[in-house]
């Protein structure tokens, strides 16, 4: 007895769980903000090169991050797919883990692993590798660092699920028709894989655009960052308006990025689509 | 060509990066017996003189587990009755905008959380004085919902419905249906899910933030606030508790339910 | 065109063991069907061949070159996989001439070549479609071109007609063999169909548990199984025990509950007087005769069901068990009584401990 109205009362609570404390508040602040000072801030960030380049650094750090995150990620979500190593279990475990500790712990590792007396400057020096420490914290590599840590889990995982989808005998099919292993992986196994790279390298990114624990712990206070900023004019400038401008600026700037990556995403899977196990 | 050996390059990748991954974890682990207050490797003692302050500091770091347990319980469990209901809403039934439903409450999961937390944190100012622990637990209610829902809908798209009409052709109405056929059946994958949101509460650190009270704060806004002190080997400490926190929580996931949930 | 040879093959999983010590030779231009339930070690001695299992021990030949320590992408072997495994970016086209396309040749040789092939299985014009725009059938057909294009020495067909339906199934099975008859390529097909090996083999090869118990022509291997198990494989569904009563040069008497059947001595191998033994015959071999003769036996109707092209009667009161009988143009007329035939030449009889 399925009547029209079911999904009607289930989905009900939800909905109006998400519209009172998700979307109108969203909807009512922009309005406010609007309404109170109109574009001024919108195009304070815009017109002004110091606060666009905040933006461009965020997007900037965010790109080699997403790429150093996919160099690394591919290769060991190719190992976790295809490996028949026992113990994978473990490794799992490995990969995920990570995940569930919060980032303030994750940033704080690094910074004992990076600062001037930290630890690898500790290994440098005993080495001779270096002569005076090397600095690190409070830069962007200690940033990328930090926000590679943390999110290669998300390509990892993302790239793992779409190479276990590919029918292995699609890969045996390619070495009886004579394609060497590095043959089958550059026109069969990667081609097949671009759903997993396209969606991790969004996720990431996206992740990494909006991230703000990492950037405000490895990055220091000149270290700036979107979120970063967000949080600088709110809590030491007091400028809620500049700070409202800003965070809608982000908000519109990562839906976009998901709208064109949603267009990629679909174009690719249409055409790689059928590599499920048979 | 061996049975589906690996070549060498993704194993030795692999193996650097689970190097990696692991690397300021197991520092921390290190670093919170430390004897001295700089960490220094190799370690030249042992001692629990950290884990001691973590309950003497004035850091008030027990308040702020605490604060976080209660926040993460009562967000979760919300969310679940709201993420199982709607999930079951879109996926027993088909119907036309299903799926700008199900992306509807998946949403929130794309807006920067700073942006939401400011949002907020202009809302309820207008609104008066609110707890800062309702102001924290009603948008972790939000952010959290969208993992609840996506982990959900992965387990009902494997539920056979017609086990629904079975019981119900057996003369069960649709509140006994679910509570004695579809809801033991789906209990492993939701309590994972569940148990992921918890933590994700747990460690949020963005709205729990800006929108915290002098009064009220989660227990990574206090690591954080401690950073600023003092940088010494206490936060190592309640670091590793909270990384063994995390440990135990996914070695019963995958005791219980299995890891496939993250590759599917 | 070569001849494969197999040597001692073995593979072990663990303490499993799933090719024990085969040997086989199939000749230049042959096909044989290797057939057997799942876990027999069909596909496993197909892989070995492919090269994508290593053997624990013995050896593949193709022309008496070992092929052993030779990676899969340098043996010329053409697969043809059950699920087709057609590479879904890559059009028609693209996943035939993908072999020909790693072997350098000139793109107006590729071009010729691939075209020939299409049609020869029938899919001109389909060149720039992909796999998932094709029916089942077409995609089985791509998938057969592509293993064939590189005119390998030796072509692998693993299950060829098991995802197909029965109109398809019977089209196929005359393609693949004018195929294969047309390019004289030694093929091996690995089944668990017994009807699809005995149509399109020339040598049927039964195994069992990873060791083979009977090779041979198909008429052979269907009429005389060499024991129970292959018998009941490949459809002997009626098995009577007994003991043997007489022997000799002619024919095998044997006594079974409630009556005596007679076989040919051909079909009965080592027996002696006093044996115990199970007497097989194929549900089509038994004859409903309208009046008794001395020969016949009585039994009992219990059950008519209708299949189509043939109708299977079961008979009780016949030597103390059920059995079966396929008969064609059955008109419905009988009920009740009906009186039997057991052939001698169709009878095949076997100790009673042979498994």
């Amino acid at each position: 007895m399925r009547t029209k109205m079911q999904p009607f009362w289930l989905a009900f609570p939800t909905v109006l769980a998400l519209l009172v404390l998700f979307v109108a508040p969203m909807l009512w602040i922009l309005i406010n903000t609007l309404r109170a000072d109109g574009l001024t801030y919108f195009i304070k960030f815009l017109t002004d090169s110091f606060y666009l380049d905040i933006l461009w650094n965020t997007v900037w750090v965010s790109l080699r991050v997403t790429f150093i995150a996919l160099l690394l990620g591919y290769p060991t979500a190719y190992f976790m797919a295809r490996t028949k190593a026992r113990g994978k279990n473990l490794l799992m475990i490995v990969i995920i883990f990570p995940f569930l500790v919060s980032a303030v712990v994750r940033s704080y590792g690094w910074m004992v692993i990076l600062g001037n007396k930290g630890l690898l400057n500790q290994l440098l020096l005993a080495l001779g590798v270096v002569e005076t420490p090397l600095k690190i914290m409070n830069t962007s590599a200690a940033v990328i660092i930090g926000l590679v840590h943390l999110l290669l889990p998300y390509m990892i995982l993302s790239i793992t699920s779409v190479i276990q989808g590919i029918d292995k005998n699609i890969e045996y099919a390619a070495y009886s028709l004579g394609a060497k292993p590095a043959k089958t992986f550059f026109k069969v196994v990667l081609p097949l894989s671009s759903p997993g790279i396209i969606s991790g390298c969004i996720l990431v990114f996206t992740l990494s655009m909006t991230s703000y624990v990492t950037p405000k712990l490895l990055g220091g206070a000149r270290f700036r960052m979107m979120s970063t900023m967000v949080f600088q004019e709110i809590n030491v400038n007091f400028n809620w308006s500049f700070a409202a401008a800003i965070s809608y600026i982000l908000l519109f700037t990562i839906l976009v990025i998901l709208v064109l990556s949603n267009y990629a995403t679909a174009g690719v899977s249409r055409r790689v689509g059928g590599a499920k196990n048979a | 060509m061996r049975e589906d050996k690996v070549g060498p390059l993704p194993k030795i990748i692999a193996v650097l990066v689970f190097v990696f991954l692991m690397a300021p974890l197991v520092v921390i682990i290190l670093a919170s017996f430390s004897p001295t207050s700089l960490v220094v490797f190799p370690p030249k003692g042992f001692s629990l003189e950290w884990y001691r302050n973590i309950f003497g500091s004035s850091a008030n770091f027990l308040s702020g587990f605490v604060n976080s347990i209660q926040v993460a319980a009562i967000a979760t469990a919300a969310d679940i009755l709201l993420g199982v209901t709607a999930s079951l809403s879109v996926s027993r039934y088909q119907f036309r905008g299903r799926d700008a439903l199900v992306a509807f409450f998946t949403s929130p999961m794309y807006v920067p959380s700073i942006t939401f937390a400011f949002v907020l944190l202009q809302v309820f100012s207008a609104m008066g004085s609110i707890p800062a622990f309702w102001r924290i637990l009603l948008g972790h209610v939000v952010i959290v919902l969208p993992y609840i829902v996506r982990n959900t809908l992965a387990v009902l798209a494997s539920f056979n419905w017609t086990l629904e009409d079975a019981a119900a052709g057996l003369g069960a109405n649709p509140v006994q249906v679910f509570f004695k056929v579809t809801l033991p059946i789906i209990k492993p994958g939701v309590i994972a899910g569940a148990l992921l949101s918890f933590l994700y509460s747990f460690d949020e650190a963005v709205l729990s933030s800006l929108l915290s009270s002098p009064k009220f704060i989660t227990l990574p806004i206090r690591i954080m606030n401690y950073m600023e002190l003092s940088f010494d080997p206490t936060l190592a400490a309640i670091s590793t508790l909270l990384i063994l926190f995390s440990l135990t929580a996914i070695v019963l996931l995958e005791r219980f339910v299995g890891l496939d949930m993250f590759v599917k | 065109m070569a001849v494969l040879e197999l040597k001692n093959l073995t593979k072990t999983y663990g303490g499993f063991t799933a090719v024990d010590n085969i040997d086989l030779t199939v000749r230049d231009g042959e096909i044989v069907a290797l057939l057997g339930e799942s876990g027999c070690g069909k596909t496993t001695t197909l892989r070995m061949i492919a090269g994508f299992t290593a053997p624990n021990g013995g050896t593949v030949a193709v022309d008496g070159r070992e092929m052993n320590q030779v990676p899969p992408y340098r043996r010329n072997v053409g697969i043809f996989f059950q699920n087709y495994a057609l590479f879904p970016h890559l059009s028609t086209y693209d996943n035939v001439a993908f072999g020909l396309k790693l072997k350098k040749l000139p793109r107006e040789e590729i071009r010729r070549r691939v075209e020939d092939m299409l049609e020869l299985v029938k899919l001109t014009g389909m060149e720039k479609r992909f796999p998932r725009e094709l029916s089942g059938g077409q995609q089985q057909r791509v998938a057969l071109a592509r293993a064939l294009v590189t005119e390998p020495s030796v072509l692998l067909l693993d299950e060829p007609l098991s995802n197909l339906d029965a109109k398809l199934r019977a089209e196929m099975q005359v393609e693949i063999k004018r195929i294969q008859r047309g390019l004289g390529i030694t093929t091996i097909i690995v089944t668990h169909d017994q009807e699809e090996a005995v149509s399109l083999a020339d040598r049927v090869v039964v195994m069992q548990k990873g060791k083979i118990l009977q090779a041979g022509e198909p008429k052979a291997v269907f009429d005389h199984p060499v024991n129970p198990f292959v018998a009941d494989f490949m459809g002997f569904s009626n098995f009577i025990p007994g003991t043997v009563a007489e022997t000799g040069p002619d024919q095998v008497k044997i006594q079974a509950d409630g009556g005596a059947l007679y076989a040919d001595a051909a079909n009965c191998p080592g027996l002696r007087a006093g044996m115990p033994v199970q007497a097989a015959i194929r549900p089509e071999n038994i004859r409903l005769v309208t009046e008794g003769t001395p020969e016949s036996h009585r039994a009992r109707l219990e059950n008519v069901t209708y299949k189509g092209n043939v109708t299977r009667l079961s008979l009780t009161g016949l030597f103390g068990q059920p059995v079966y009988v396929h008969a064609h143009d059955y008109d419905g007329s009988l009920e009740g009584e009906v009186s039997v035939l057991f052939p001698r030449d169709k009878l095949v009889v076997y100790p009673a401990d042979k498994s």
